[in-house]
């Protein structure tokens, strides 16, 4: 006959083994669960960088980093990048020296990632060096 | 007793060993992949800057024009000088290289054209060939790593 001293024991050993397996598997469950989120997260970037790209090179303008301040609107923006709603990547461009801001049909504030780069504003005869500031709003 | 919480101790240990393991592992392939995108993703905005940069203006001449008379007429570097202002921010952290000569560092103008980059580990290395009058010319930006003139690194 088993002692109770030894039955007791066994039942601490037992719960304790448990506990930490649990602990393991959990942890376990929750790498493999943040390798998957990292995986899911990291395409965004890459593919909002790319789409935001294209206002750079054609949407505005004729040539490369060139903006011509007429086609600057949010017309202009919502034909070279059209979206059908907040499931897409949506955008907000503004030109910080020319103060102007135009926004996507369905971009809403607030954003979740901001890029700036240089273009060169041409308005009318005048051309100069400005800031466009590109609002990212991912998928919601 | 005693020997169970030694067991128990060693099988955590071990546990937490094999975590270690399988999270380095796993996200190793995914964290290099990660870095080469992102890399090439930077070597893409700086390409496009310098370009924009080259394209740019100063008083009806164009920064490519005056970047490769700079080195010898001093008003031209003057003009240059004045025009790279307006893009300095994007390139605070790095290096600009002009046909070998460092001309730009750490946010300020180097002056004289005398400094040569000597062997650097460079990253984000972009580099622009033009050939004017047959003669090739180059412009580099990079961000540094450390300097290493001791070391024969061809990076």
């Amino acid at each position: 006959m088993t002692s109770p001293y030894a039955t007791a024991k066994k039942y601490i050993f037992w719960t304790i083994f448990s506990i930490v397996l649990l602990t393991a598997v959990f942890s376990f469950v929750s790498l493999i669960n943040r390798i998957k989120t990292n995986l899911a997260t990291f395409p965004d970037e890459l593919k909002e960088e790319i789409i935001a790209y294209r206002f750079l090179f054609s949407c505005f303008g004729d040539e490369l980093g060139v903006i011509d301040l007429k086609r600057f609107t949010n017309e202009t923006l919502n034909q070279c990048y059209p979206t059908e709603s907040t499931k897409d990547f949506n955008f907000a461009l503004k030109l910080s020296k020319a103060k102007r801001q135009i926004v996507g049909k369905n971009f809403y504030w607030s954003e979740d990632r901001t890029i700036t780069l240089p273009v060169i504003v041409k308005d009318n005869n005048k051309e100069y060096v400005d800031n466009l500031i590109i609002y990212i709003r991912r998928p919601i | 007793m005693i020997e169970d919480a030694i067991d128990l101790l060693v099988f955590i240990a071990f546990i937490g060993l094999l975590y270690l393991l399988a999270s380095s592992f796993l996200s190793a392939p995914l964290e290099k992949e990660k870095m080469v995108i992102k890399h090439n993703l930077e070597e893409l905005r700086y390409e496009y800057i310098l370009t924009v940069m080259l394209k740019s203006k100063v008083e009806n001449e164009t920064m490519f024009d005056l970047t490769f008379r700079a080195k010898d007429d001093k008003e031209a570097w003057e003009k240059w000088k004045k025009g790279f202002s307006r893009f300095s921010s994007y390139f605070k952290d790095g290096v600009i290289v002009i046909d070998g000569i460092v001309v730009f560092k750490e946010g300020k103008f180097i002056e004289g054209w005398s400094t040569k980059p000597g062997s650097v580990i460079k990253i984000l290395p972009v580099k622009k060939k033009f050939f004017i009058n047959g003669k090739e010319h180059t412009i580099e930006f990079y961000i540094e790593f450390e300097y290493a003139e001791h070391l024969d690194l061809n990076i």
